[in-house]
């Protein structure tokens, strides 16, 4: 009787290790983001190009004509940054498309394919 | 015909009503029903998060389980996309979700209102955010910060035309992201009032077009189901590109 208690604890114990050595290797997970999980269906990915397409150009027009008022240059700032906002719009797209997430600026290439090789040989 | 009969207008919906009239030196701060929702969404999140953590049971009912598992999803969103550094933000990033799920989802019980289907509010929102983590990036990594502006390896020649481009491009952040939930959430609810308002318009025919007044009361049936999809979606989207952004902020790259 007493030894079958014994070794249900010790089970028990093990079980135990086991789940806290699962959950620290989840918290030491953390420490470098994974890629995020935004929601990948047509309609979804469809909206997201919409959005950046048209705020692309909206924020660019409304940084010239902001200009054009500051500088009484109109419409000189409005069309350059029209047409850049548009660019910004499509820059952000091919971000999308090519996995780079909505991260704007700067990307190490270098950096982000040795994170994905790391993982790939994690999984392997 | 259908106007004289009290027909309301599918945009009807968005109208912003005073509840009762303030003006603080000249500028209009009326309470209106858009700030009662506000206000709601914010007691009905807290009341309820309070009530169901209230006995703190090892093991969970349904409530405690459910708050639970709300805590345990926004965690595991700001640690997978911003890492362990993102952690001291996750009160502000939990509370961000609990307050635009809470608002969606109250704006689709009827005779209410949808707050987050206003620009302004998802805006000050966006804007607010864009703002903070644009400090936090400062106050991190100093003049460093505006490396972030100059992409790896190109061109010397081209790098202050792409440095504009990168400039706009971060700009747009706060942008695309209001304008997601705000159009999203305005689609939506315009949509199940066009469809209602069909369905009642059908009805007001007579006879036998009564019975075709049920195609659009099914489509509206689905579309109600959706729009629920939608609203967690939409609070979830908000939720999981502020990480992305906090992770830009933290780590640059």
């Amino acid at each position: 009787m007493s030894v079958d208690d014994n070794e249900g604890g010790d089970k028990r114990l093990q079980d135990i290790e086991r789940r806290i050595n699962a959950m620290q290797q989840e918290t030491q997970k953390g420490d470098q983001p994974s890629q995020s999980a935004l929601p990948k269906g047509m309609g979804a990915i469809m909206g997201r190009v919409a959005t950046e397409l048209v705020a692309g150009v909206i924020v660019g027009a409304f940084i010239g004509w902001a200009l054009d008022k500051w500088l009484g240059t109109s419409p000189l700032f409005l069309l350059v940054l029209f047409f850049l906002g548009a660019i910004a719009g499509m820059l952000n797209v091919w971000r999308i498309f090519t996995g780079r997430g909505l991260a704007a600026g700067y990307f190490d290439e270098h950096k982000r394919s040795s994170d994905t090789d790391k993982e790939r040989e994690r999984n392997e | 015909m259908s106007n004289s009969q009290g027909m309301h207008s599918p945009v009807a919906q968005f109208e912003i009503k005073p509840i009762f009239d303030l003006s603080i030196g000249g500028l209009d701060v009326s309470f209106t029903n858009s700030s009662l929702f506000m206000l709601l969404a914010i007691v009905v999140s807290s009341a309820f998060l309070i009530s169901a953590m209230r006995k703190r049971e090892l093991i969970p009912g349904r409530m405690q389980g459910l708050a639970e598992m709300m805590y345990e999803f926004v965690a595991d969103m700001v640690r997978s996309n911003a890492g362990n550094e993102g952690r001291p933000y996750f009160p502000f990033i939990f509370t961000l979700f609990v307050f635009l799920l809470f608002g969606n989802l109250l704006g689709l019980i009827p005779y209410s209102y949808t707050f987050t289907s206003q620009i302004v509010v998802t805006f000050v929102m966006a804007a607010f955010v864009f703002l903070a983590l644009t400090v936090l990036a400062l106050f991190k990594h100093g003049l460093h910060f505006f490396s972030f502006f100059v992409p790896a390896g190109a061109p010397k020649a081209l790098i202050p035309f792409l440095i504009i481009i990168e400039v706009i491009s971060y700009f747009v952040r706060p942008v695309s992201l209001s304008v997601r939930l705000f159009a999203n959430m305005l689609a939506g609810h315009t949509m199940l009032k066009v469809f209602a308002g069909l369905a009642v318009m059908i009805s007001g025919v007579g006879g036998a077009a009564v019975a075709g007044s049920v195609f659009p009361f099914l489509a509206l049936i689905g579309l109600t189901g959706l729009e629920v999809l939608v609203a967690v979606l939409q609070a979830y989207v908000f939720t999981i590109l502020t990480c992305m952004y906090l992770n830009d902020a933290l780590h640059l790259h």
